[in-house]
């Protein structure tokens, strides 16, 4: 593990993004809206993958 | 999911929520944090270096990763936020469910205890109505108890250490033998040890040899010594436990109770605290350890013990599945073990209070006792 490598940070990134797409329960559940609280998580996790994306494009780039 | 899903009172961040929302919470909180310490990083990964330093890369402009990542962060605070309120508001709506139903019917059960006991009213007007009856009710009670605990043949093997609520719920005994205990060596040679106790047994008011009766429950929601409590401490001395020995306790409805005293009494070094369906409401739980009630919605027995006081306690709620009325059932030890291995499986398991996991594998011993003399 090393912080200051951005390819572990866009590790942790997506991490991030598959941990909130499992938290979502699969059917009914008593709480707010369950619907915008769904697109919300998955907006959130679309973004989060644009980012870890963003960021491993950026290493590659100056690598190159 | 199935349609009763689990209810979860935490008493660290006052909310109340199923176990589904519960669960996103957490995974939002601990998501956050990572999130910020990753647009952090960025941020001082494209920082220029000092001029003396040779930078591996040439410096790389996060910029924009970083603005998205922000957007990322600023939803899920918004996402938490709109959640915690919804559990926060749960809460106030049951504490107000609690100052317009629940204590003022406490306070009049009370007042009538102690009107019919000839004891004084004063103490139904405090703030542990229910403690105060049962108290007035005790007036008669021996304040010493005498009882000699055996100990049962026991036919199954070695018991492997339990993992799971599920495993420890299981193996509260069955009436005969009310209290079974096992102890475990950990690969450092420490030990740890698992008690087990039933609930009440016998309807009684000290009229059968049964220490696990009416009596004893009355006693123990006043606060009060009990026959049944006695008769836990004495199997604990008899299978070796010293004081300030790790001990898990797990007990069923006045086994729950008794549980609860003894991890709170400061003998030994409580490692968890596990109560299912126990009328608790007049104990506080404070100390330092995971400590877990599982109740049934429907069951009206945790109810007995009055309102939660500051408990320490995370309780998760279920309705018990059983027909309406079915008061017997909704209480049962096997329906609380079936609860118990549902929550194992839940997604707010990982969220919940953990108790130990001891290692290895251990002779149960399991212990029965009834009053002698006097």
């Amino acid at each position: 593990m090393d912080d200051a490598d951005p390819g572990w940070q866009a590790s942790q990134i997506r991490r991030v993004a598959l941990e909130l797409e499992d938290a979502l329960p699969a059917g009914q559940w008593q709480g707010p809206s369950q619907l915008e609280c769904r697109a919300r998580i998955m907006e959130i996790r679309d973004d989060l993958h644009r980012v870890a994306r963003l960021v491993e494009i950026s290493v590659r780039e100056v690598a190159r | 999911m199935s349609g009763n899903p689990f209810w979860i009172h935490d008493p660290r961040s006052v909310t109340v929520c199923d176990e589904y929302v519960y669960a996103l919470i957490v995974t939002i909180q601990r998501s956050h944090a990572t999130l910020h310490s990753t647009w952090v990083a960025l941020a001082t990964r494209g920082a220029p270096l000092p001029s003396f330093a040779i930078p591996p890369l040439p410096p790389v402009d996060f910029g924009h990763a970083r603005a998205v990542l922000r957007e990322s962060i600023d939803d899920l605070s918004w996402l938490r936020g709109a959640l915690v309120s919804f559990a926060e508001a749960t809460a106030a709506q049951e504490r107000a469910r609690a100052v317009v139903w629940s204590e003022p019917a406490e306070r009049a059960l009370a007042l009538w205890v102690a009107v019919f006991a000839g004891a004084d009213t004063e103490g139904a007007l405090g703030d542990n109505p229910v403690s105060h009856a049962a108290r007035s009710a005790t007036d008669g009670f021996p304040s010493t108890h005498h009882v000699v605990v055996t100990e049962e043949p026991v036919t199954h093997q070695f018991a492997v250490a339990p993992q799971s609520l599920g495993d420890r719920v299981s193996r509260i005994p069955a009436a005969e033998g009310p209290i079974r205990i096992e102890r475990y060596l950990d690969g450092q040679g420490q030990l740890h040890s698992e008690v087990y106790i039933a609930g009440t047994n016998d309807w009684g008011m000290g009229s059968s040899p049964d220490p696990f009766d009416m009596q004893s429950n009355i006693a123990l929601v006043a606060g009060l010594s009990a026959a049944s409590l006695v008769s836990v401490q004495k199997a604990m001395r008899r299978s070796g436990i010293a004081p300030g020995e790790r001990v898990t306790f797990t007990g069923h409805s006045q086994g729950g109770v008794i549980a609860a005293r003894l991890a709170e009494s400061g003998r030994y070094q409580t490692t968890g605290l596990l109560v299912v369906g126990a009328p608790t409401g007049t104990l506080t739980i404070r100390g330092d350890y995971p400590a877990l009630a599982l109740r049934h919605t429907d069951d009206v027995v945790p109810r007995l013990g009055g309102s939660d006081r500051g408990s320490g306690l995370t309780t998760v709620e279920r309705a018990s599945g059983r027909f309406p009325g079915d008061v017997a059932g909704a209480h049962e030890r096997v329906g609380y073990a079936d609860m118990a291995h549902d929550l194992d499986s839940s997604p707010a398991r990982p969220h919940l209070p953990a108790l130990p996991n001891p290692t290895g594998t251990a002779q149960p011993r399991v212990f029965s006792a009834s009053r002698v003399g006097g």
